[in-house]
């Protein structure tokens, strides 16, 4: 898999932070981007199809039988490094927008 | 008074090249008053008699697990974007519907061109169902004639023919594919906006142009393994 992250993965990663369904992921990332990004179902689908397959995600079977996922720890140190990625992005816009303020 | 259910049937364009063309052609039919109802064993569309409705489509080749608990799961991210299941194909094609406006089904070319690359692979690799075929009907006539049961006639030709295209159709499949994306190679840009992506098809010059492809090629095949036989 590519070492970047596109938008869609990142925040899946994050919304599986906490072992949660297909459906739920789609609603927390609605959440954590007051609404700004939303997920179309097939490109949700076939995402979390991959993450399985390249282990940064796992399967889990909840009480009710419901299919959820969480993330892994080789997820979770992929997601470190595109946080610190991401952080560069953002510090050197932000520095540099400072003096327009 | 009897029901009388009125069906009209449309012959399908193909849901894996011509997908985004023919969900424009669902939309279509829906603000006629014919609703969509299936893809029947025969590849035509089904629609029945309902009021006008202004809805768009979308077709989804589904890569996972053919357990129902799993294509539960999948059909329920549809419905909770706004996306209504309709029918599917085999359950590897999967139909919805939705009122004009709602997001599309992929929200990111990554993704959207992962799931053409599947599907590409799954086809390829049925496509070899063909083959097997092939194999059998090139053996039974090659058990025939030598027994002398047959003879070398204008049919048995034929059966031969039919051997040998069945035989290489993968080939030929793969590399008709190949300049399929070629041609169309932009259409995962089009993730968000199949409509648009629908104005570049251009179904019956594609035909022409696949089926000289396939003549070619079939002729070439046939010419240096007919002389097997």
């Amino acid at each position: 898999m590519d070492e970047t992250l596109t938008d869609s993965t990142y925040l899946i990663l994050l919304a599986l932070l906490k072992p949660q369904h297909g459906y739920a992921i789609m609603k927390e990332i609605t959440v954590l981007t007051e609404g700004k990004v939303e997920i179309g179902p097939a490109s949700m689908y076939t995402i979390l199809k991959k993450l399985v397959k390249s282990e940064w995600i796992r399967l889990e079977e909840s009480l009710d039988r419901k299919k959820i996922y969480h993330i892994t720890p080789t997820g979770i140190a992929v997601l470190k490094k595109e946080v610190q990625r991401r952080k560069i992005f953002y510090q050197a816009g932000a520095k540099m927008l400072e003096q327009f303020d | 008074m009897g029901l009388t259910l009125k069906q009209k049937y449309l012959y399908s364009l193909g849901v894996s090249f011509y997908a985004e063309k023919e969900m424009l052609r669902l939309s279509k039919q829906a603000r006629k008053g014919w609703h969509f109802v299936k893809m029947n064993q025969l590849g035509f569309l089904v629609f029945e008699k309902a009021p006008i409705q202004d809805k768009q489509f979308a077709i989804d080749f589904y890569t996972g697990n053919q357990t129902q608990e799993e294509i539960d799961e999948y059909l329920e991210m549809y419905e909770a974007s706004g996306w209504t299941y309709l029918s599917n194909y085999h359950k590897r094609y999967f139909y919805f519907m939705a009122d004009s406006g709602t997001p599309n089904i992929f929200s990111d070319k990554a993704s959207y061109a992962e799931r053409l690359e599947l599907e590409q692979k799954w086809l390829f690799k049925n496509s070899f169902k063909t083959t097997i075929l092939g194999v059998i009907i090139l053996a039974l006539i090659t058990i025939l004639l030598s027994y002398q049961l047959v003879e070398k006639n204008f049919f048995s030709g034929l059966f031969i023919g039919t051997g040998i295209g069945l035989f290489f159709f993968p080939l030929i499949y793969f590399i008709g594919g190949r300049l399929m994306r070629w041609r169309y190679k932009d259409r995962s840009e089009f993730f968000s906006n199949p409509e648009e992506f629908a104005k570049k098809q251009r179904f019956w010059l594609d035909t022409l142009f696949n089926l000289v492809l396939g003549a070619i090629l079939g002729g070439l095949i046939g010419f240096i393994f007919g002389y097997f036989f």
